[in-house]
């Protein structure tokens, strides 16, 4: 079970780069490749607040959550919107790239390599459930994850500007021929999924410590999730990061730790190439 | 500086030699006119190749600040055999075709190096080590690599002037003796440097008689209980970790979070790691890292390196001592006076003389010059000879310590109760 | 209501529409008559504010100068598209398909009094979609979604309706009930501005043609001066005399 603890954890992280992946792509139909960078700002940013600044754990969320957003927002204002006004959804790609590697050069550069604890606001003296061991910050982020994740997945579907931004994502022309701003909605996209990163920063930095490094760790694998979840449906990036996790440890503790990667990968190239939308793409449709 | 005609026409004459002739020094008949030998007029050469900006910029800087201080003292006492010496600087940048271009274009100017400090990385040293080979110049300086580079049939003037990293693997297996481990585990990253250093350990445990179970995990891993779940289920006596920055702290919060306390061993690498200052004291519980023991602020240390550490904090290159503390400049220090010690010892600085000098056993270690390596260098073992160019440990070289802290000079300090 | 005058438009530096001028009255209709190919889409695109921008002349709706303005804000004026090919939200049910219909509307909760009114007209002039509110639009058949695509534009209570060839690929049964709706909505009172090839039917609801050709205006009046077969013929026909398919 401890195993099965950590997959989810890992998978909780999974998940939510997922979450940042779907809901820009589902508000403005570019994929945000740098969202793992936005999660690694917002453990920097959860250390600032939390250690540098002294602030208790609600200011430091709400610290986070506001300078994410805002770097979310000069990312789509520089990287993305020069490239949606030339309808170059494919150079968009590309400019997340680099806005990515702009983000973690700047971390490692003022920050240092060197990874930075976080001050925590409970004690994170392991609890056993189910027969596992889990850190309760850990178990937080679980839950926390799960409660994103189905919350924007509902709302993405029962919401009126959830609707709507699903409608941009199915024909941007479409949309904004029905009234809809897609610009605003775009940037307002990426603003959310740059406060849901900075509003998590605290519990994921709490288990990865900040660390330029985390973009790249995580960019990869909430990859997977979406593709094994289904690009697109919030609750199959939810389910598809905690999927992965999953395996990952399974497969760390039982086949031998050479093998997690290739056995996600191998996973990751089955559904592709058997449901190229996705375990989840689907079904999930009909179900809500 | 200024050269007189007659003397720039002798440079100017070798250096033809050098182009045209690269036979010259190898004839032994020319030997008392080669180049690297120049009369007394001309200065000694001491050629160093390192990083001066990039990622490793800072430390450099230090490093740069003890090759200074120590060809000072050396001009101050006279130079090596007569000759002035004259610290070159080249900023290979870590990269080692840069490295090669740029010793290719001094060579190339007519000017010969009398010892060179060939490269911060191992990879620099090795593209460097061929030419040198080639022109016969004497290297004196600090790679890790000792696989890659103690090969004396093909670098046969490449000397390593610190104890190789694969040296903790013997270290290492000499402790699970003591202690009676009966099995010990290792954790590793999946990269060059892990693999490497899994390889030494691998070599002892196995020379020691003591199974040795493994597991890896990949640099980008977020969590390390699945890991270190499967080491357990073996049941080991100890595990060995290798590793540096957040992967060693996943390592130890899983550790803790299983309550799995057995002794725990950090390899050269994860030692240079902050442990203390990253992680509460309960999850270091029964962790030892391996420190050198000149480190320790408790070791007895050299006679002059108070002093030294008074000078570097007033010299030019202070900036980097908080953040460094003395080693890089002591290692910097340190391989000038070896190479003085060589050349004198030798009484030229001609490559052949040189190497039979280091090779023969005979060569003297300048104990009271040394300031990186202990009390009277205690802490290294000049043992080359035909077969080895790397020093060997001694009782004096490392030392298991629960992770320590630094002092102001970037000493180790080990609190008691940890 | 729309004036158009001397536009010029083109898809980034590739011109496809010349000097065009048309304007429909408050109340009237008109339609673009013109061979495949020939700007139609084009013209109506531009008038809503998708490519291709005007790189010259003016739009004027409702007085006031529309010629750069987002689509979004054309829409929020009054101004309803029904674009080519049954354009709807496949994945999205009808009832979502309303809605996005409604977001001009005030207020960004799905619930408010003018949405639930502007929901209940849309089913009560649509019968079908209000036995098929929960279903995905994909899965309607060609008329109904061509009906849903209608029903949408309608939701934000449009003063002009543009309309991009809505009898294509519908049975002629169907095709009779689209004019007839048409007919209805002209009747209420909205402006209609329509894209046709089905000349017949789509004359029935005409006040007015427009005939565009390599994207220039080439021939424009009152419906009565095209009662003339031979006009006709030339549209159909093209000046080159080439039959064009699907006509
Ligand atoms: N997105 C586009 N980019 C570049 N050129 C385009 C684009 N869309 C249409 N065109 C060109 O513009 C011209 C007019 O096309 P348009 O679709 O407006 O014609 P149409 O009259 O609507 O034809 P149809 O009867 O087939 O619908 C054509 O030459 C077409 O190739
Ligand atoms: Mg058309």
């Amino acid at each position: 079970m401890t195993t099965i603890w950590s997959g989810l954890v890992i998978g909780a992280l999974y998940s939510l780069v997922a979450i940042g992946y779907n809901t820009v792509l589902l508000a403005s139909g570019v994929f945000n490749f740098a969202h793992g960078q936005l999660i690694m700002l917002a453990t920097y940013a959860s250390f600032l607040g939390s250690v540098t600044f002294h602030l208790p754990w609600p200011l430091t969320v709400l610290f986070a959550t506001i300078a994410v957003a805002v770097v979310a927002i000069v990312e789509e204002r520089v990287a993305i919107r020069p490239l949606l006004a030339r309808r170059d959804i494919h150079a968009a790609l590309i400019t997340t790239v680099g806005a990515s590697t702009v983000m973690s050069g700047l971390a490692e550069v003022t920050a240092g390599s060197d990874p930075k604890q976080l001050a925590i606001p409970i004690s994170n003296d392991p609890l056993t459930i189910l027969g596992g061991v889990i850190a309760p910050m850990d178990l937080l982020l679980i839950i926390a994850t799960l409660a994103i994740g189905l919350g924007i997945h509902f709302w993405s579907r029962r919401s009126l500007l959830g609707i709507a931004s699903l409608a941009v994502a199915e024909n941007r022309d479409a949309a904004s021929v029905r009234g809809i701003d897609t610009k605003l909605l775009g940037v307002g996209a990426f603003a959310v999924a740059g406060g849901i990163a900075g509003a998590t920063g605290l519990l994921v930095g709490a288990h990865t410590y900040a660390i330029p490094s985390l973009g790249n760790s995580l960019a990869l694998f909430g990859f997977v999730a979406i593709a094994i979840g289904g690009a697109g449906s919030q609750l199959g990036g939810l389910l598809g990061g905690f999927i992965t996790g999953i395996i990952f440890a399974l497969s760390a503790r039982y086949i031998g730790s050479d093998y997690p990667q290739i056995v996600v990968f191998g996973v990751f190239l089955a559904v592709l190439l058997t449901r190229p939308r996705g375990i989840f793409g689907r079904a999930m449709e009909r179900v809500v | 500086m200024s050269t007189r005609p007659l003397s720039r026409i002798f440079l100017a004459a070798s250096a033809v030699c050098a182009l045209f002739l690269t036979a010259c020094g190898g004839s032994t008949e020319l030997d008392s006119n080669k180049a690297s030998s120049a009369g007394k007029d001309s200065p000694f050469i001491y050629y160093v190749s390192v990083s001066v900006t990039g990622p490793v910029a800072a430390f450099t800087d230090a490093e740069i600040g003890g090759f200074q201080l120590a060809v000072d003292k050396v001009n101050e006492q006279g130079g090596i055999n007569g000759r002035k010496v004259e610290l070159v600087v080249q900023n290979d940048g870590n990269d080692p075709t840069t490295a090669v271009t740029l010793l290719q274009k001094y060579l190339a100017s007519g000017k010969t190096p009398d010892a060179v400090y060939a490269g911060s990385s191992s990879a620099v040293a090795l593209s460097l080590l061929p030419v040198l080979a080639s022109r016969k110049i004497i290297s004196l300086s600090a790679p890790n690599s000792k696989a890659a580079l103690d090969h004396p049939d093909k670098y046969p003037y490449g000397f390593a002037t610190t104890v190789a990293s694969a040296e903790s693997g013997p270290f290492f297996a000499k402790e699970a003796q003591a202690k009676g481990f009966k099995k010990v585990a290792m954790l590793y990253a999946d990269s060059a440097t892990g693999q490497g250093s899994f390889a030494a350990y691998q070599e002892a445990m196995k020379e020691a008689g003591i199974p040795l179970v493994s597991a890896t995990y990949k640099e980008t891993s977020l969590d390390m209980t699945p890991q270190l779940q499967k080491l357990q289920a073996e049941k080991p006596d100890a595990l060995i970790l290798n590793g540096y920055g957040a992967p060693t702290l996943y390592v130890f919060k899983s550790r803790a979070q299983l309550g799995w306390d057995l002794p725990t061993y950090a390899d050269t690498l994860a030692s240079s790691f902050p442990l203390a200052k990253n992680l509460p004291p309960e999850s270091l519980k029964n962790v030892m890292v391996q420190v050198n023991k000149p480190s320790l602020a408790d070791s007895p240390h050299p006679d002059g390196l108070q002093a030294f550490i008074d000078t570097v904090k007033n010299g030019d290159h202070k900036a980097q001592f908080p953040t460094y503390g003395v080693s890089p400049y002591a290692v910097g220090w340190d391989n000038v006076m070896l190479a003085r010690a060589a050349a004198t010892q030798a009484g030229t600085s001609d490559g052949d003389k040189v190497k039979e000098l280091l090779e023969s056993g005979k060569f003297q270690k300048p104990s009271g010059d040394l300031l990186g390596n202990g009390k009277d260098a205690s802490a290294i073992d000049y043992c080359y000879s035909p077969q080895t160019h790397f020093p060997c440990p001694t009782s004096e070289t490392f030392e298991f310590v629960p992770p320590p802290t630094t002092d102001a000079n970037g000493m180790y300090v080990v609190t008691a109760g940890s | 209501m729309l004036e158009i005058s001397e536009l010029t438009a083109a898809y980034g530096d590739l011109r496809v529409l010349w000097d065009v001028s048309l304007s429909v009255r408050t109340g009237t209709s008109t339609i673009v008559l013109g061979r495949n190919g020939a700007g139609k889409t084009s013209l109506l695109n531009a008038i809503a504010g998708l490519p291709p921008a005007a790189a010259a002349g003016r739009i004027v709706f409702d007085g006031e100068d529309i010629t750069g303005e987002a689509p979004h804000r054309r829409i929020r004026r009054g101004i309803g598209y029904v674009q080519e090919n049954k354009q709807i939200f496949r994945q999205r049910t009808v009832e979502e398909n309303l809605l996005i219909g409604s977001v001009t509307l005030a207020g960004w909760r799905r619930g408010t009094p003018a949405r639930r009114a502007a929901l209940d007209r849309a089913y009560a002039r649509f019968p079908v979609l209000a036995e098929r509110r929960k279903a995905l639009a994909g899965g309607l058949s060609g008329g109904q979604q061509q009906m849903l695509a209608i029903a949408q534009a309608l939701m934000s209570d449009p003063k002009l309706l543009i309309l991009d060839e809505p009898s294509a690929g519908l049975a002629p049964t169907i095709v009779k009930d689209v004019f007839a709706l048409i007919g209805e909505l002209k009747r209420e009172g909205l402006s209609i501005l329509l894209v046709e090839q089905v000349v017949e039917a789509a004359i029935t609801v005409a006040d007015h043609i427009v005939v565009i050709d390599n994207g220039r205006v080439a021939a424009e009046g009152p419906v009565k001066q095209f009662d003339d077969a031979s006009v006709i013929r030339e549209i159909y026909l093209g000046r080159s005399g080439t039959p064009v398919a699907g006509a």
